[in-house]
């Protein structure tokens, strides 16, 4: 799964959200708000990283549990899906 | 007809026509409220030079109909006509209603003694039936209306004193008298629309831009057909830069009359002329790019010298407070409205409303569409300029600058309602509904012509001290928050460009904004305690 086009992480200081772009902003005007985990996992995303590979990404960087490490990516998707943020 | 002293002159030229056309008796009731007595004088010289007119006046009051609004090139006097039925002598039948700048070009006595087949008054359309034409919506007229012009109106007298009571305009103009884009026409049209009888315009009421889209053949059949002119539009063949046909229609009436003895008649056609080649010229240039003609002005919103180019006079009108009258002023952005700015704005307005509200879509006209239009082009031009422009409601005070963010709904309008019933004439609304607020060394917040419903605005420049995030509570409550707290609703509330670069910029921005003011969140009533209480906690504060 990928992040559609027009799907932009958008950083101030601390703050980091995802608003949407060009057409994209037609059908989506909402924005999401990443936290520092959900925005590492959308960096990698966005680098054509695949699901399968993101718990174990973040177990290596911050040195968590694969158990809560699933569980993130598995949050973090939710997010994603329920807002139409991905496609095939 | 009715005039004022700076319509006299091409006032003469119509009169002097009607009589040299009409051997019969005529009776000429001027309605004015200020012609010179000279200028009655003359009138009534040239009347009874012709041995067979006469002038009467009827004076109204300086400032009548002074509050209403015209378009630039339609003055107040036009109003006037609209006094006809209480300033009329009882003995008067009938009556011919004729703006100065029509010229009548051959006999009209069958005409005026017409049978009027039981309507009120006769007159030409310019639009066919079932033809939208931009005042029916707005004057709530059906839209099978035929849309009249009411430069030429023949009035049965009698039947409006028997049929209509006399103060029906008043009423009118009570409720609908800001909404008119065509003054007293649209007026005339709302209390008329089903009491008309058609007349053939290319008769009776043929307008000199209407003559325009005939070809030369066309029009010599169309002069020999047609018994009144109508010089409509803003320019007229008095001025050197008419640039339309038939000018020296109005020049052959014009010319003995001792008003136009300083007028070089020869130059005059020569300027036409000009005007005429430069005129078409410019068609040519333009055809098929551009469907209605543009209006443009400048204004000065937020420190910036914007030109805005538009169809509907309802866009200017809205900005009357910010006109930038320096003629030399450098534009800082161009504005340029299209139709397909409009066709969005509607779009995007029925995204927004639910299913039901979408069905009745509450009424709004194309006019309405082209100012909000406005207002979102000029919204994301201004990103470049550091300008946010925020939804909430911004109020100063003691020239220190709040404002309230919240849903739709919540009650802000309420909330600083409350404030200036508090604290009085210290309260200005600098915008109710979507201030402006630039952010570099300072915050300021700036007055805007687009305000939502309430139509709160005030043409000024204070600086922010602080955002107040408003909810309804059970108590009234304010505390002082962290600018990452104000950050979600603050983002949700600020206009948002669909270009990814200025996007990152109204992100830099609000972020600076966190950096320079104070947040706050205000639980509160609808009363007065909460406006107490919030101005005591934000005005201590800075």
């Amino acid at each position: 799964m990928k992040i559609k086009t027009g799907f932009k992480l958008m950083r101030v200081g601390i703050q980091k959200i995802v608003v949407a772009v060009e057409q994209r902003a037609e059908e989506f005007n909402g924005m999401i708000r990443l936290n520092e985990t959900g925005c590492f996992l959308w960096e990698l995303l966005e680098k054509g990283a695949q699901r399968g590979e993101l718990a174990e990404a973040l177990v290596a960087e911050y040195g968590i549990t694969p158990e809560s490490a699933t569980a993130d990516v598995d949050a973090f998707f939710d997010t994603l899906l329920t807002n139409g943020i991905l496609e095939e | 007809m009715a005039f004022n002293s700076n319509y006299y002159k091409p006032a003469m030229v119509t009169i002097h026509s009607v009589l040299c056309n009409n051997p019969c008796e005529v009776v000429f009731y001027i309605i004015y409220s200020s012609l010179s007595a000279a200028e009655k004088e003359r009138l009534q010289e040239l009347a009874a030079a012709s041995g067979h007119g006469r002038v009467e006046f009827l004076e109204v009051p300086e400032g009548t109909f002074g509050d209403l609004p015209t378009l630039s090139w339609i003055s107040t006097e036009t109003y006037y006509r609209l006094m006809a039925q209480k300033l009329l002598p009882e003995s008067v039948e009938r009556i011919l209603w004729l703006d100065a700048d029509m010229i009548v070009l051959q006999n009209i006595e069958a005409f005026y003694h017409q049978d009027m087949e039981g309507m009120l008054l006769v007159a030409c359309s310019y639009g066919k039936e079932g033809a939208y034409h931009e005042s029916y919506r707005q004057l709530t007229l059906p839209a099978d209306t035929r849309y009249f012009n009411a430069g030429m109106l023949l009035y049965d007298m009698k039947a409006q004193r028997d049929f209509l009571p006399s103060d029906v305009y008043e009423d009118y103009l009570r409720v609908f008298g800001q909404r008119l884009v065509y003054g007293d026409q649209d007026v005339l049209n709302a209390v008329f629309y089903r009491c008309v009888k058609y007349a053939e315009l290319k008769e009776y009421n043929l307008t000199t831009n209407h003559v325009e889209k005939f070809s030369p053949e066309e029009r010599r059949e169309l002069l020999k057909n047609c018994r009144i002119l109508h010089y409509n539009g803003s320019i007229k063949p008095w001025s050197e830069k008419y640039p339309f046909v038939w000018g020296y229609l109005f020049q052959k009436y014009a010319e003995v009359l001792p008003e136009y003895a300083e007028v070089d008649f020869e130059e005059l056609k020569r300027k036409h002329k000009g005007a005429r080649r430069r005129y078409l010229n410019y068609k040519k240039k333009r055809k098929g790019e551009e469907r209605w003609l543009k209006y443009s002005f400048v204004v000065k919103i937020a420190g910036k010298t914007i030109r805005i180019t538009h169809f509907h006079p309802a866009v200017f009108r809205k900005s009357r407070a910010y006109l930038e009258n320096r003629k030399d002023a450098e534009i800082d952005i161009e504005v340029k409205l299209t139709e397909e700015d409009i066709q969005y704005e509607k779009e995007q307005y029925k995204k927004s409303c639910s299913p039901e509200e979408r069905d009745n879509c509450s009424g709004l006209t194309d006019a309405d569409y082209e100012v909000a239009a406005a207002n979102r082009k000029v919204a994301e031009a201004l990103v470049e300029h550091d300008v946010l422009l925020l939804h909430g409601a911004a109020i100063s005070v003691d020239n220190r600058a709040y404002l309230f963010v919240a849903k739709s709904g919540t009650g802000k309008t309420t909330h600083i309602n409350l404030w200036r019933e508090l604290l009085g004439e210290k309260v200005v609304v600098v915008n109710g509904d979507k201030p402006f607020v630039q952010v570099d060394e300072n915050v300021t917040v700036y007055g805007s012509p687009w305000c939502g419903k309430e139509d709160m605005n005030t043409n000024c420049a204070v600086k922010l001290a602080g955002v107040c995030l408003l909810e309804r509570g059970e108590e009234n409550c304010i505390r002082k928050i962290e600018f990452s707290e104000a950050f979600p609703k603050l983002m949700s509330s600020v206009y948002r460009s669909k270009d990814e670069e200025k996007m990152q910029k109204i992100m830099r921005m609000v972020g600076t904004l966190g950096e320079k003011v104070a947040f706050y969140r205000l639980q509160c009533r609808p009363e007065a305690e909460a406006a107490k209480l919030a101005y005591e906690v934000m005005g201590e504060e800075a």
